[in-house]
């Protein structure tokens, strides 16, 4: 709609006084410019002009470039035409954004239904069990696979290394949360019981003053229990889990380490074991020696 | 019904008046901390008399007349310090021997090192033990000595005496395992589920505290928390806090095992259960227990965690010796060493039984017959299976 007061103004007009002001603006800093990053101490005989009064000094001319492009009628006429089109630009890429957004919700909720789906009717009582366990076979079965993509370039089996090393970290501290956990049942059990023998003493009247009685009876109670959970099964097929979790992360941690030996020409622990495998050897042999001789 | 009474007026002043002792048991606590504590282990002088790489060979000096002539050599385990068997003045087996008349030698194994990994059991079997026998002979001018292993010691002093049956006058196994097919030990329970082969092969040594842990795991209840409360309550009493803390330091003094010795002794042993079944292969020999024919003392603790009566009882029918004797105590895996109880007992036994062979040996002395019953030992468990006809076996 046109204005009803005065001529009608072109609307790029002010965005042209603008970028010829600019252009304006950096036309006598250049030289000025140039003075303050080509000092003579700056220079040496590979870099007689010095690099950062040349990066500069084509930095400003760029600038100076674009502005001037602004100030030309014809150039701003594309500026704006690119402006109007910027929209459809931004939602284009937001939309791909929250597609992919919207596929790794996906993929978690199949996760989340996948590990759901066997324990339909699971007793509360073995919830925090039951969670530990998806846990890890969630980070086991999907999270770890992001660890193991195939990486390129030059430092392609240090990353991987590095990678290695996190993952069994990862894995480690789930190991460790199964077994941890066990460790504490005899705890939360050892309290429950100790919490029945008091209203057993109360009702019969046995109740004793002292702390230390309470004490000496849960810490009985503490070691049944601990007793009892150490002759099953499964907390020893949790110990030798966790262990070899230990033992993979240890042997991961070491090769990255080794990477970094190599680069200071210090021996890794392979190299000195094999070392020490020769030295042991030879000292059989010799032994064995003196005593034919 | 009526509601059960509790008088929480009483607990609550119990309560209070334990949390003013406590506050007056801190007080001083803290000046017996800061004060000068004598905590030292391991106060019997000795003598280093040999040395092979990390292994050192203790002489104990004594002013008592020699009742033995044989010389008793001493063989830890390579789990903890062999200090355990001189921990201090009233308890020490070293000194209570020396008391008794005998002549004392103690390997010490030292502190393994990387280049250790590969020493397995045949190196300290056939390497070191054997050498350290040599040259006690040769200081001696003698042909045999007189040998007591301790816990997996007695298992390799055992396997020594088969493969060196002319070289050991008298064996003494003390809480060793030797049967390891058993569900009384947790250890025996747990060693099956591990893979030995990736521990080894990811630390070379297994690290003394990983071991550690393992133990306080065994009875967390009474290592991790009631031991702690007990030194608490006790703190004030400072030939207590002596005490405690001379445990601790031998306790958390653990060395770490030479990889290849663990492996094949959780193997061969723990997962195999080989050495009982004359099974057990070392340094390319098969180690045969009924080569082992001299007189066989074979002492172990009724209420051992680590080391059941079960893993050890079975080694007398097993081995091919006539003087075999059996003695179960009443105490545990470490109180057989350190309980000032089981002292009185323990090192008379040993040195009386020790004297009775000693002599028999001797040129010209007749060895006295075993009597036909077996007697338990005072305040044991009364368990001695069996005892066969004491005959020349050598």
């Amino acid at each position: 709609m046109p204005e009803k007061n005065g001529p009608r103004k072109n609307p790029e007009a002010p965005a042209m006084d603008w970028g010829e002001m600019l252009a304006q603006f950096w036309e006598p800093l250049m030289p000025a410019l140039s003075g303050i990053f080509n000092p003579l101490r700056f220079q040496s005989q590979t870099d007689p002009k010095g690099r950062m009064d040349e990066a500069l000094a084509s930095s400003a001319k760029a600038w100076q470039t674009l502005f001037g492009s602004v100030s030309d009628p014809g150039g701003m006429e594309h500026f704006m035409k690119a402006a109007q089109v910027a929209p459809d630009i931004a939602f284009g890429l937001s939309q791909a954004c929250l597609q992919s957004f919207a596929r790794f919700q996906e993929q978690v909720n199949t996760w989340i239904s996948k590990r759901g789906a066997g324990h339909a009717g699971l007793d509360t009582q073995e919830l925090d069990k039951a969670f530990i366990r998806q846990w890890t076979h969630t980070y086991e079965e999907e999270l770890s696979r992001y660890f193991k993509i195939p990486q390129i370039g030059l430092t392609r089996f240090y990353q991987e290394r590095a990678l290695a090393a996190a993952d069994k970290f990862n894995v480690l501290q789930t190991r460790m949360s199964e077994f941890m956990h066990l460790l504490y049942l005899p705890l939360e059990k050892s309290f429950n019981q100790l919490k029945e023998k008091v209203v057993e003493m109360a009702e019969t009247g046995a109740v004793d003053e002292k702390s230390k009685t309470y004490y000496n009876i849960w810490i009985k109670l503490l070691e049944a229990q601990y007793m009892k959970l150490f002759q099953q099964p499964e907390y020893s097929a949790a110990m030798g889990r966790t262990l070899e979790a230990l033992h993979e992360f240890s042997t991961a941690r070491q090769a990255m380490v080794d990477d970094v030996l190599k680069i200071y020409a210090i021996p890794t622990q392979k190299e000195l074991d094999e070392l020490y495998k020769e030295i042991h050897l030879l000292k059989k042999r010799l032994r064995a020696c003196e005593q034919k001789g | 019904m009526a509601s059960p009474k509790i008088p929480v007026d009483l607990i609550l002043k119990n309560l209070a008046q334990e949390a003013e002792s406590a506050q007056k048991r801190m007080g001083k606590a803290t000046d017996i901390l800061l004060g000068e504590l004598d905590a030292e282990i391991a106060p019997t002088p000795y003598t280093v008399v040999y040395q092979q790489d990390r292994v050192r060979l203790k002489h104990y000096s004594s002013v008592n007349p020699k009742k033995i002539k044989t010389p008793l050599l001493l063989i830890y385990a390579l789990i903890n310090r062999e200090t355990m068997l001189d921990l201090q003045p009233g308890r020490s087996v070293v000194q209570n021997f020396l008391e008794q008349g005998i002549d004392v030698f103690m390997v010490d194994w030292g502190y393994p090192t990387r280049k250790d990994r590969y020493l397995d059991i045949d190196d300290h079997v056939n390497g070191y033990i054997n050498d350290i026998v040599d040259f006690i002979c040769e200081k001696n001018k003698i042909s045999k000595v007189n040998i007591m292993g301790i816990c997996m010691g007695g298992t390799f002093s055992v396997i020594y005496a088969c493969l060196h049956p002319d070289k050991v006058r008298n064996l003494i196994t003390t809480v060793t395992p030797t049967y390891f097919d058993i569900d009384t030990g947790l250890l025996n329970i747990w060693m099956r589920s591990v893979n030995v082969d990736q521990m080894v092969d990811t630390y070379g040594n297994i690290p003394g505290d990983f071991l550690n842990f393992g133990f306080l795991l065994l009875n967390p209840a009474r290592l991790m928390i009631d031991k702690y409360v007990a030194f608490f309550e006790n703190m004030a009493d400072k030939t207590f806090v002596e005490n405690f803390v001379r445990m601790e330091k031998w306790i958390f003094d653990s060395p770490d095992i030479p990889g290849e010795t663990f492996r094949q002794f959780i193997k061969d042993c723990y997962q195999r259960n080989l050495l009982i079944q004359n099974k057990m292969v070392v340094g390319g020999k098969r180690v045969n227990l009924k080569k082992l024919t001299m007189p066989l003392l074979n002492v172990y603790g009724k209420f051992d965690h680590l080391v059941p009566p079960e893993a050890c009882e079975k080694l007398t029918a097993a081995v091919g010796s006539r003087d075999t004797v059996d003695i179960c105590l009443n105490t545990g895996h470490i109180g057989i060493y350190v309980s000032s109880k089981t002292q009185r007992e323990f090192a008379p036994k040993i040195a009386s039984w020790l004297k009775d062979r000693d002599m028999a040996a001797a040129p010209g002395k007749k060895r006295r017959p075993a009597t036909s019953k077996p007697r338990p030992a005072k305040g044991s468990a009364g368990k001695i299976p069996e005892r066969k006809p004491a005959a020349a076996s050598e």
